[in-house]
């Protein structure tokens, strides 16, 4: 038995096509850090070591950053089979991240823009969870450190975590911050998960929704809400910016589409399309 | 402000640290003071609330050591709440009452000097003036308050003690003129407030009326009304496992959040914006009144000002 006690468990760290931001805060995290290190064993960190060699299996595997290339999903992949819990980090894996932009636009013109002589593979960006099995989600562009050492502590100690599922209006009122939703600015405050401790509001920087959807949002007032004050250009392009939108309309149709249930009217809803279709 | 009680204030920051609503940009918001000429007297309404001073928005309840469950340590610090209105006030007075067996609110308010202050009403007052009030005399009776400051039209004013602990303040503070006025318990010998009578009943009925429909469609349910609200009280008891300080922290909770009614196998009550702001009306204008005798609004207007989808309690008030 206390054999067993000493075996720590085998943790690996990667990251796929990012910025590496999400790593750094882990980094920089410091001292703490090295604690939580100290009581599981580092198998894999892609960012500080030279030679990654794949161990066979692992307790928890943190994937940071969004699978891009076709190295990127084989790696995902992976880890995914020799890991027994997959938790990904940050936006660009939960969300899709700033990539995802060119989903939105022209993919090919947004390539031809940015690598004008060089030919290279030009695939739609998909979030981590349309390739494999996602366990737990750190949400956040970059996450926040506090809220990294905690969440990875109550994973070590309780093999779970949940965020509380409050907007990033309830940090931002209870700091006291000014409402830029109230200002006439679109703010995805609202409908956005909280635990960022509201810091881009602290400098008059409206939320882009980098966190995502909480447990809860009222999507479908809010997106009511800010169509009668912005035009849909305005606020599809601020959802778009941390690759939110889809999620956004997706939890948007859920709802409408159980609202209808509701009152029997997704047959109704569902011939009205195809007879569009038609025309 | 009149001289006297500069230099009474001047006295006073040298003991404790100062609060105060000061002018922060277009809006009036309570503060620590830092120029005791930048307080203002205006007796406009604060955006911020001052429940923040005696339940902050995150507290830690105990630490652990040897595996044990102790208190945490905190020494308070000595904060004077500096120029807190009539509204305010009766705001304090609830929380005085929901939490009085309440160590960490307790130990708080031990510490904390409560300086009340009118100029006439606060000016946007009467517009959302929900609860009849008669003469301040008969109001502060029922507040409770350590010293009052009541400025009346022609630079007039009077000074008030409303405890043991502002006369002892005043005395020292040398001010020599002042009256003292007994705490008579929060609810006036006429009885309970009647408006707030006819405002439970005709809520009690309300439900699943019109109005409440329209707000599900409005409302966004970011809960910022009840996190800018000076009586919503209820709480969420957090846990942490920092394996070196693991902590239970108490944070203002609100129910417009799932995990305000959130029970174990994923079970919850209030699962619709209706059913959400419902309850906020309820708690508010029928169980406080139902439990503490005493309007759980003190009409501050303070939801409608922060509410960006322009709720106005006072219009969904007049609907009900």
């Amino acid at each position: 038995m206390t054999k067993r006690k000493n075996i720590k468990p085998k943790i690996a760290i990667i990251g796929l096509t990012s910025c590496e931001g999400c790593q750094f805060v882990m980094l920089d995290q410091g001292r703490r850090f090295l604690d939580w290190l100290a009581k599981v064993q580092l198998e894999e960190f892609r960012l500080v070591e030279d030679e990654p060699i794949l161990a066979e299996h692992y307790d928890i595997c943190f994937v940071e950053g969004n699978p891009v290339t076709k190295a990127n999903i084989k790696l995902l992949k992976e880890m995914r089979c020799r890991s027994d819990k997959l938790v990904v980090v940050g936006n660009c894996a939960a969300l899709g991240g700033v990539w995802e932009l060119k989903n939105y636009a022209s993919k090919t013109r947004a390539i031809k823009a940015v690598y004008k002589k060089l030919k290279v593979a030009n695939p739609d960006i998909k979030e981590v969870d349309n390739f494999v099995k996602v366990d737990y989600v750190i949400p956040g562009c970059p996450i926040d450190g506090d809220e990294f050492i905690e969440l990875a502590n109550q994973l070590l100690k309780k093999g779970s975590f949940r965020i509380p599922q409050n907007p990033v209006c309830y940090e931002c009122q209870s700091r006291g911050y000014q409402c830029l939703l109230q200002q006439e600015e679109i703010c995805l405050g609202p409908i956005t998960l909280g635990g960022c401790k509201a810091v881009c509001l602290k400098s008059k920087q409206a939320c882009w929704g980098c966190r995502g959807l909480f447990d809860g949002a009222q999507v479908e007032n809010f997106m009511n809400y800010l169509l009668k004050h912005f035009s849909r250009e305005q606020v599809y392009r601020i959802m778009e910016v941390f690759g939110a939108r889809d999620t956004i309309l997706k939890r948007l149709e859920e709802m409408q589409g159980k609202k209808n249930r509701k009152f029997g009217k997704s047959k109704v809803n569902k011939i009205d399309n195809k007879i569009k279709k038609l025309k | 402000m009149n001289n006297e009680i500069q230099v009474f204030l001047n006295k006073l920051s040298e003991e404790f640290f100062l609060f105060a609503p000061q002018q922060d940009g277009a809006v009036i918001n309570i503060k620590e003071v830092r120029d005791i000429g930048d307080v203002d007297w205006s007796g406009r309404m604060p955006t911020n609330t001052w429940k923040a001073l005696f339940l902050p928005a995150r507290e830690k309840m105990f630490d652990i050591s040897d595996g044990r469950l102790v208190k945490s340590k905190t020494s308070q610090p000595k904060i004077a709440a500096i120029g807190v209105n009539v509204v305010d006030l009766k705001a304090l007075t609830l929380l005085e009452l929901v939490f009085s067996r309440d160590v960490y609110y307790q130990e708080r308010r031990c510490n904390t000097l409560i300086i009340g202050y009118s100029s006439s009403w606060p000016n946007d007052y009467k517009k959302y003036k929900i609860f009849s009030h008669n003469f301040e005399e008969d109001i502060l009776e029922h507040l409770i308050f350590d010293i009052f400051i009541a400025q009346f039209a022609v630079g007039r004013m009077k000074i008030y003690s409303g405890s043991e602990k502002g006369q002892h303040i005043l005395e020292e503070g040398g001010i020599k003129d002042y009256e003292h006025i007994e705490f008579a318990g929060p609810i006036s010998e006429k009885g309970p407030d009647k408006k707030m009578l006819l405002l439970k009943k005709k809520m009690e009925s309300s439900q699943g009326k019109r109005i409440w429909h329209e707000l599900n469609k409005i409302c966004i349910a970011c809960g910022k009304c009840s996190i800018n609200c000076p009586t919503c009280f209820c709480f969420d008891l957090e846990d942490s496992v920092d394996p070196d300080n693991p902590e239970r922290v108490r944070k203002w909770g609100s129910c417009f959040y799932n995990d305000f009614s959130l029970v174990a196998g994923g079970g919850k009550e209030l699962d619709t914006v209706s059913k959400k702001i419902f309850f906020w009306y309820y708690h508010k204008f029928v169980r406080i009144p139902f439990e503490y005798m005493m309007p759980g609004c003190v009409g501050c207007g303070r939801c409608s000002k922060v509410c960006p989808v322009g709720i106005k309690i006072e219009e969904v008030l007049k609907k009900v």
